[in-house]
This record gives structure tokens, sequence and C-alpha cells, in this order.
């Protein structure tokens, strides 16, 4: 193996387990993503008033 | 400049809450309970928020002390994901080494809660091991250890080489990938 070879770091084994971890972090990263981006349900929305409401009562 | 009022920043927290509830429960519908009960619970102890310190990382401890609270007393059933999810994950995926959200999806639920959540809190909400360990009340290198199992167990249930890729492009991304230009 040619110096330069060696020196790529897709030629070592090191390299490409943290290539697969790097992609099970972004793969996590996309599947609590999902959930951001969504709108909140009416249900979350509506119990937040209540509290809002029940705070000015107060 | 005065600090920001709380509740009010607690709104900008309830996505985070939800993934984090989701991922803790793994369904829909139960996860929104769990913030709904989160958020009440904070609610009313936020005179016990200290202000400047992490509000972020405060909702997600009440988040998991509830569900944590709500398993023990049997509000959830917690599903015995692992003989669901092991049929499904038994053969390794054909399409060209490639793998589906759904099956990252899948290989993710059969984790035991303690990985789940370690990854989630490290890997996707932006804490560090620190801020992890506080919320989860262990040691930091308990955290690592969680989420270096994670990892390895992930990799073990995809069935990944260390050289192999991952992708999440669904069918149509690929037939537009694969069609050959004019």
């Amino acid at each position: 193996m040619s110096d330069r070879q060696r020196d790529n770091p897709a030629d070592t084994g090191a390299a490409d387990t943290g290539n697969v971890q790097d992609q099970i972090e972004e793969n996590l990263r996309k599947l609590y993503d999902e959930t951001l981006s969504e709108q909140l349900p009416d249900e979350l929305l509506q119990l937040l008033k209540k509290l809002e409401e029940s705070d000015t009562r107060k | 400049m005065s600090a920001q009022d709380p509740k009010k920043e607690l709104v900008e927290h309830l996505p985070a809450m939800r993934a984090f509830a989701r991922s803790l429960t793994r369904d829909h519908s139960a996860a929104d309970d769990l913030v709904q009960d989160t958020v009440v619970k904070a609610w009313g102890n936020m005179d016990k928020y200290k202000p400047g310190t992490n509000l972020k990382a405060w909702l997600f401890t009440i988040l998991r002390n509830t569900f944590y609270s709500s398993i023990r007393k049997g509000k959830w059933e917690v599903e015995d994901v692992d003989d669901v999810m092991a049929g499904r994950l038994s053969v390794k995926p054909e399409h060209d080494g490639r793998l589906a959200m759904e099956e990252f999806r899948d290989a993710f639920s059969t984790l035991p809660d303690d990985q789940r959540e370690a990854l989630i809190l490290v890997g996707a909400s932006g804490f560090s091991y620190e801020e992890a360990a506080q919320m989860c009340d262990c040691a930091i290198g308990t955290i690592k250890s969680r989420v270096n199992r994670g990892r390895r167990k992930l990799q073990e249930l995809l069935k990944l080489g260390d050289d192999e890729e991952l992708s999440f492009a669904d069918a149509e991304t690929l037939a537009v990938l694969n069609t050959p230009g004019p």
C-alpha cells in the first residue's frame, strides 16, 4: 500500500466504523427532527390556554 | 434585558419534549399524554425552576421522571417490542444494501429504555454527557456506556458492517436518482 493510500482515512477500518456511527447519529437526529417539524396537537394548545387562563384568574 | 418568562419559554420546548416523549414511549398517543402531564407538573412547579438555568433540561427531567413513575404505576403498558421487531429485522434488507428509515426506527425501538434515552439526549437533543447524566441521575460514565452500547446494538440490529452505508432515500427518490439524465 502506498503512503498516499495509507493516509486516506477511507482506507482504514477505524474510519469506516466512524462513518457508520456518524450515519447512525445523523439518522437519530432525523428521527428526532421529524417530530420537531410537526404541528402541536390541539389538545396541547388547549391545555396551555387553560393554564394561562387559570394564571390570569389568580 | 429581562429574562424571558419561563412559562412562555416552555412553549418553545414543546416540540422537543414531544420528540423525547416519543422516543421513551414509542407511541404517539402515549407521548402526547406524557407531554401534557409534564406541562401540568412544570407549570405548577415553575417557582422551583431557577431562572438562568437550562429550562429544556429541567423540562426533560420532569418528563423522564413522569414517564418512569407512570410505568411503575402501570399507567402505560410497555410493549415487548423485542418479539414484534425480531421478525421484522431478521432479514437484512435487500435493496442494494440501503436501509429505509422505517427499518432504522424499528431497530431503535428495540433498544432498552436507558439506551434509547441516552442516544436521544446526547445524539439528537444536543445535551452534553454531563447534562444527560444529571437528567438521568447517574454518572457521566454510565451515560457514555449507554450511548456506546446503543450505537453498537443499532449497528448489530441493522446488520451493518463497518464499511456499509445507511441511506434513507425512499423508493421515489431512488427512482429519480437512478433515472438517466437527458
